[in-house]
């Protein structure tokens, strides 16, 4: 279960983008954050997971009960959290297997279980690559490079799959996907969905919201949640435009 | 290629280092290297007798290729086909490489030196046509030590030399490298990496000159400097007048792990032809704040994501190693040299 309660936040040394954000995310629903651009959906995922340059100047953010507020960013995916990226990142030389394999003992080792050796690894990873449609190929690669927008988006699926986190936050997942790739993405996650384990996800299309139907749907607008409702909300807001809100 | 090797008389040598003096902070090729801190060192004692020559190192100036005719013992020899590994044991080496038409060999050199040693070592090196010649400097000097290498360079039309150099710590390190390509379709690859600690120091001083058409040249160096050491790449790239359609390629890259950490690169075109093909690229910086981010993010905490950038960042250079060598315990000392 996620918790924030209040939160100010926005740039190190720059103005206050989250202007009191309060969203309580219950274990194993699915909440959406709907805005236009420059309401704060981005840097309300960066917070949630301590990306350096961003400062949190009020409230508090728990996660299954547990203040995560002052933690590093690798306190709190070994905490349970996730954050698959908008614009996953490239690291040249370093291969996803060998990516995986560090992340994966790394929160095991955090969370007191046994860390797994190569063959153990293996054998998990490419279980989880194969339901996953992560092919043998791309895991040799370096991480993210070359990959296409696509291959991207699954590749942060399978990284939430092999971490096992207890909520994760999806920051416009559906950017740069056509919709095929979308829907293959939306299929990786509607598996990962489980009684134990919450998701935020964070669009600026209803699109996305298709294919991964949400419990909630809350509307983000000026740093704050102006509006919340079921499924039938993101319609509304696709139907209307944000500038329905502009203009009020 | 040439059959007979001249001899230089130690005696003159040792005139002509006395009279170019121990370098300071004046002397230009020496302007970013204070090497005279060690100049009260003992350089050894000077020999009598004469000293053989392969290939005419191009700048006589140089005062430590002086020293090293002056006070050098006999190194490692390479003749023919062949792979040798050979370990630095004299204060002062002399070595050579001569290839034949059509002959291969692979060299290592392993550079260990004791903690406060000063030396140099000279190597000459002449390949044949369609020679094919990878040399590994593997150095690993001494944390207060002085180390200047010299390495002369003649390649003839179809041959390669390929030389990567590996080099972890050292209190002053100085790798010299002159190629000429001499005929057509010589090639020369020049690759390197140097890690550097606490106010250790290394020097990489390239100069590639081609002499003739449809030569090509190759640089990539790669420095990644912590604490207060400091890393310095000169490269020069000379194409004769008549040296059409040529391809010189240079780039430095490097990381600063520490404020003060420094980093100094010196590219230098000097092109007399007008159909050439040549670049020089430089980056230096710190690791990259998105990846260190993503990595994070992922549970790995800072530091081991830090080396793992660190050697991603290295691993291009340990990759090119042929495989005499081996890779792996050479990625192991580098994170072992990061967590350190």
């Amino acid at each position: 279960m996620l918790e924030i309660k209040n939160l100010t936040a926005g740039l190190e040394d720059g103005k206050e983008i989250i202007k009191g954000l309060s969203l309580t995310v219950p274990a194993g629903e699915v909440h959406a954050i709907m805005g236009p651009n420059g309401s704060g959906k981005s840097t309300t995922a960066h917070v949630l997971t301590g990306k350096p340059g961003y400062e949190m100047t009020g409230g508090s953010i728990a996660l299954n009960g547990e203040d995560i507020s002052e933690m590093d960013p690798e306190e709190r995916a070994a905490a349970g959290l996730f954050l698959a990226f908008q614009y996953p990142v490239e690291i040249p030389g370093v291969s996803a297997t060998t990516f995986l394999k560090a992340a994966t003992n790394a929160v095991r080792k955090a969370r007191g279980q046994d860390e797994l050796d190569g063959l153990a690894f293996v054998k998990l990873l490419r279980a989880k690559a194969e339901e996953l449609g992560v092919s043998q190929e791309m895991l040799k690669r370096a991480v993210n490079v070359g990959f296409s927008g696509g291959e991207k988006k699954r590749f942060e699926t399978l990284q939430m799959s092999v971490l096992e986190p207890s909520f994760c936050v999806l920051d416009e997942t559906d950017s740069g996907l056509d919709v095929d790739a979308l829907r293959t993405v939306a299929d990786g996650v509607n598996k990962l969905r489980s009684p134990d384990r919450g998701f935020l996800v964070i669009t600026h299309y209803q699109r996305l919201l298709d294919y991964i139907v949400p419990d909630r749907v809350h509307v983000l607008r000026n740093g704050v949640i102006e509006r919340s409702g079921g499924p039938e909300l993101a319609h509304e807001v696709e139907a209307q435009g944000y500038g329905l809100y502009e203009a009020a | 290629m040439s059959d007979v090797s001249h001899s230089i008389d130690r005696q003159e040598a040792a005139e002509v280092m006395s009279s170019l003096g121990f370098p300071t902070a004046k002397t230009e090729p020496w302007r970013y290297s204070q090497i005279s801190r060690y100049q009260d060192r003992d350089w050894g004692e000077n020999v009598s007798g004469a000293s053989e020559q392969l290939v005419l190192p191009a700048d006589e100036q140089n005062v430590f290729v002086q020293m090293n005719r002056a006070k050098s013992v006999a190194g490692y020899r390479q003749n023919g086909s062949g792979e040798l590994v050979h370990s630095l044991t004299a204060q002062h080496e002399h070595s050579f490489i001569q290839l034949a038409a059509g002959e291969k060999a692979v060299v290592i050199e392993d550079l260990a030196t004791a903690a406060a040693s000063v030396g140099t070592s000279l190597t000459e090196i002449e390949l044949a046509e369609g020679a094919e010649l990878i040399r590994v400097q593997l150095r690993r000097h001494g944390e207060d030590a002085a180390h200047v290498g010299h390495t002369a360079v003649n390649v003839a039309g179809n041959a390669t030399f390929t030389n990567i150099d590996f080099n972890i710590g050292g209190g002053l390190s100085r790798n010299e490298i002159q190629v000429k390509l001499l005929d057509k379709q010589a090639r020369v690859n020049l690759y390197g990496t140097y890690l550097l600690d606490d106010s250790q120091h290394a020097d990489t001083i390239t100069y590639v000159e081609h002499k003739a058409p449809e030569t090509f040249s190759k640089e990539v160096y790669k420095g990644v400097v912590d604490g207060r050491g400091r890393g310095v790449f000169q490269g020069k790239i000379r194409v004769d007048q008549d040296a059409q359609q040529i391809e010189g390629h240079q780039l430095s890259r490097g990381l600063m792990l520490s404020p003060r950490a420094r980093i100094d690169v010196k590219p230098e075109l000097e092109i007399f032809a007008d159909d050439v093909i040549c670049s020089h690229g430089a980056t230096i910086g710190d690791l990259d704040e998105q990846q260190l981010f993503y990595l994070r993010s992922r549970g790995i905490d800072e530091a081991t994501a830090k080396g793992m950038l660190v050697q991603a960042f290295i691993a291009e250079i340990i990759d090119l190693m042929p495989d005499q060598i081996d890779r792996d315990a050479l990625t192991s000392e580098v994170v072992g040299w990061l967590t350190a």
